[in-house]
């Protein structure tokens, strides 16, 4: 590392800052079995829709399930759903964004008009469409936000494929004889790994938004599972007199959610410096 | 990059603050709305209100405003209400059009179904049967809206109608229907047909000035105490008094009825002063409403809208059939939706002669005893296994009508004594999971008792080959009662023979009857008369309505 201005240590802090936050949340959903004070599936006749107090930090819903418990088990199917979604987006879209910029030509000239077909239906349209269709719980949402999602990873690797391509050090590889897949696993993947390592942090924060969209128009966690976007919708139709059930989860949303894109700017912030 | 962070602050303050005012913003409008309301029904309470931001006197204001229009400062009486739904035309005899018609006071038909689940006299004074001979009387002066006498040969026409439009009346057809002089109708079922006088009840059977009415979809005539002033086709109605009610006089000078599909709009409508009354109360809303008896009037009846589940005899053997309905807790159940469902026994009310049967009490021990006795063993985890299969059942639901939240609760308490099940929820349950009978255990939802009779809801549900006889429950015997029930017409008789069937069902555990819903309607108070004490949804506004 080149030694560090003034900027770029205050970024680092930052970075660190907010990963650290990060990880407390992943932290905290991963162990929810040791941290949930109560069975987040247990509802009870006897304590529906009680306020917060000590045995239920959070309170709980209209079945009596303890809304705490609900949300460190809900941000475990999540979170855990946004990695997977983030990563096999990831992996797809690199690899075909790195076939296209690096052999160009008819397969290029297809899969990028596919791809601009896909930017062209907004992303929560063809989620809902396809989401409705599959019907298939959790899997199904992810699919359905997975269809357009590899996109943005396969316009950026391609492009940044094109110019490392031109590289004399890709030429040099290339008279020496090496082959297309040595030369993309070797020489170009590890260049294009930062960028769009940094879009996939970015994209955490949408795609949880996404799946808890769905999850709260019903097209995703098929229940009992808790689901943060499932219980706000159960919990919805008794705001007024049991605000908590909504009001936790929709915390936890919202301050995950401004962790994760913070944490993805940051780094982003970082790499242009 | 500060921009940023900035930015990003600033929208996570604007949620937090659009959910702050959100709840606040509720529980002010509710206490500003009680004392519009309390001052408009005590006048005693003048100070209730000081404490709430600016914003809120605003709406407080245009509150009283509102709520001022509706209580009849300038001496009209128009009442406003919510529909859960909206057809696209207003033709009494065809498809369900006829039970908004009658919901609207607008049409009437010959017998009207009264808090006892008796057809009481309307249109018609009296019915007599003879054999398969009924006559029919009509009542002394009844006329539609436009003044003409309601002749017995305009109802004989009216009927021979609905049996040409509506298929669920084709049998209609089939009777010999004539009219002897103006007030005697005599209809020949040809066949022994007890239960005709119920039938006539049916609000498709609304009568309707054939001969002036012009246009069926949009402005029928008819008999009832309003006609119509304005309709839109899947929309709001509203009605204006009918001048000519054979009736005598009606008291309201009008109604709207405002399209409202979902729960939580009425809700807000009822606390804002946009509606005076609603029926089919939710759970969620009701326990609203409870919390302030002094601004909200609930009433609630036991009804006739049955939650209940049908086991696939294909599927599930005997002891896993019995097992279920061992465990099924209706009564932790209806605690849960805490006073809108009753627990049931059999599908019919039990203060009904037809509704006396008996269910084994829930015993979980003995559930288990059984699964056992049938090969089953604990595993591990504490799910039932059967060479090496993992005892696990498969539960349709659709989401409406709380069966989502039944679907939740029998998981559970299944669970509980090892019985494994996987949700799966479709949004057209007729469709899909009752037609082809891809289920272990369906949810559904019905009227059991339309006419204050046990035959429909029997012959639908049990009758072999019968539509919701989607679980494969067959038996020769019930079959032979069901064909006696048909023809019997001593009601002794018949309240025997359903009991006998249902407990047939019953034993067979073909079937688990969870809940009947209540009648609830929620009502401002001064306004009655909104069909709150009569268990059949409906009706709503007649003449009687009132407010005051």
């Amino acid at each position: 590392m080149k030694h560090g201005t003034r900027r770029e240590k205050r970024l680092r802090n930052r970075i660190i800052a907010t990963a650290v936050l990060a990880l407390l949340i992943i932290l905290a959903t991963t162990f929810a079995g040791i941290l949930a004070p109560n069975d987040p599936y247990a509802t009870s006749a006897s304590s529906i829709r009680m306020a917060p107090g000590a045995q239920y930090p959070f309170g709980t819903d209209n079945l009596g399930r303890c809304v705490f418990s609900r949300v460190l088990y809900g941000g475990r199917t999540t979170i855990a759903a946004t990695f997977l979604l983030v990563f096999i987006s990831f992996l797809i879209g690199t690899v075909i964004g790195m076939l296209c910029g690096y052999y160009g030509g008819i397969l290029d000239t297809v899969l990028m008009r596919l791809a601009d077909i896909m930017l062209a239906f907004p992303q929560m349209v063809v989620a809902i469409a396809v989401a409705g269709i599959l019907n298939a719980g959790m899997t199904g949402a992810m699919v359905a936000l997975g269809i357009t999602m590899w996109v943005s990873f396969a316009r950026l690797a391609r492009s940044h494929t094109f110019s490392i391509k031109n590289e004399a050090y890709i030429q040099a590889a290339f008279f020496a004889g090496k082959s297309d897949f040595y030369i993309i696993m070797v020489h170009i993947f590890p260049n294009l790994l930062a960028p769009v390592l940094t879009n996939a942090l970015t994209q955490i924060g949408t795609t949880m938004i996404g799946l808890s969209g769905l999850s709260f128009l019903g097209l995703g966690v098929v229940p009992p599972k808790a689901e943060w976007g499932s219980m706000i919708s159960e919990g919805r139709a008794y705001i007024q007199i049991a605000p908590w059930a909504v009001l936790f989860p929709a915390l936890a949303t919202i301050i995950t959610i401004i962790i994760f894109n913070y944490l993805g700017d940051a780094v982003m912030d970082y790499m242009e410096v | 990059m500060k921009k940023k962070v900035l930015s990003i602050l600033l929208t996570a303050a604007i949620a937090l603050s659009a959910v702050g005012c959100g709840g606040t913003g509720n529980t002010n409008t509710e206490s500003s709305n009680e004392s519009a309301e309390s001052t408009e029904t005590t006048g005693d309470q003048s100070d209730a209100e000081t404490g709430s931001e600016g914003a809120d006197h605003a709406e407080a204001d245009s509150q009283d405003a509102a709520t001022e229009e509706s209580a009849a400062s300038d001496g009209t009486k128009i009442l406003k209400t919510a529909a859960s739904f909206a057809y696209p035309s207003l033709d009494v005899h065809k498809e369900y059009y006829g039970w908004y018609t009658s919901i609207y006071g607008v049409s009437e038909a010959l017998f009207k179904m009264n808090e006892n689940m008796e057809a009481a006299p309307c249109l018609a004074k009296d019915a007599t049967v003879d054999g398969s001979v009924w006559t029919i009387t009509l009542n002394d002066g009844v006329a539609f809206s436009n003044g003409t006498p309601l002749t017995a040969e305009m109802v004989v026409k009216n009927l021979q109608r609905v049996a040409e439009v509506n298929e669920r009346f084709a049998y209609l057809a089939d009777f010999e229907m004539s009219a002897v002089d103006d007030k005697t109708i005599i209809i020949d079922t040809k066949e022994v047909y007890p239960t005709l006088r119920n039938e006539l009840a049916s609000p498709e059977l609304g009568m309707v000035d054939l001969d002036a009415t012009t246009d069926f979809d949009n402005d029928p005539i008819c008999t009832g105490p309003f006609v119509i002033s304005s309709f839109q086709p899947e929309g709001d109605v509203e009605v204006a008094k009918n001048e000519n009610y054979w009736g005598g006089d009606v008291k309201l000078d009008g109604a709207v009825f405002y399209y409202m599909q979902e729960d939580d709009p009425k809700l807000l409508a009822m606390q804002s002063g946009e509606i005076d009354c609603y029926n089919s109360v939710s759970s969620a809303a009701l326990a609203v409403y409870e919390q302030e008896p002094e601004n909200y009037n609930v009433v609630s009846i036991p009804g006739a809208r049955l939650q209940f589940y049908i086991l696939n005899e294909n599927t599930l053997d005997d002891a896993v059939r019995q097992a279920i309905n061992l465990t099924v807790d209706k009564d932790k159940i209806a605690e849960y939706l805490s006073g809108t469902v009753s627990p049931a026994v059999g599908p019919f009310s039990t203060s009904a002669e037809y509704g006396k049967v008996t269910v084994p009490a829930v015993d979980t021990d003995k559930a288990k005893e059984v699964l056992e006795a049938d090969g089953y063993t604990l595993g591990s985890d504490g799910i039932y296994e059967k060479d090496g299969q993992k005892l696990s059942i498969n539960i349709k639901y659709y989401a409406a009508r709380a069966l989502d939240t039944l679907a939740l609760l029998i998981q559970e308490q299944l669970k509980a004594v090892g019985i494994d099940s996987v949700l799966g929820v479709e949004e057209d349950p007729d469709s899909t999971y009752i037609a082809n009978s891809d289920f272990d255990l369906a949810l559904y939802c019905m009227i059991a008792d339309k006419s204050g009779d046990p035959l429909y809801f029997i012959e639908s549900t049990l009758k072999d080959g019968s539509y919701y006889d989607c679980g494969g429950f067959d038996d020769a015997h019930c079959e032979e009662l069901i064909d006696q029930l048909k023809f019997e017409t001593d009601t002794t008789k018949r309240a025997e023979l359903a009991n006998e069937i249902v407990q047939i069902a019953i034993d067979d555990n073909a079937f688990g009857y969870v809940g009947l819903f209540n009648n609830t309607t929620v009502l401002r108070p001064g306004v009655s008369g909104f069909a709150e004490d009569i268990p059949f949804d409906f009706y709503g506004i007649d003449a009687e309505t009132d407010i005051k």
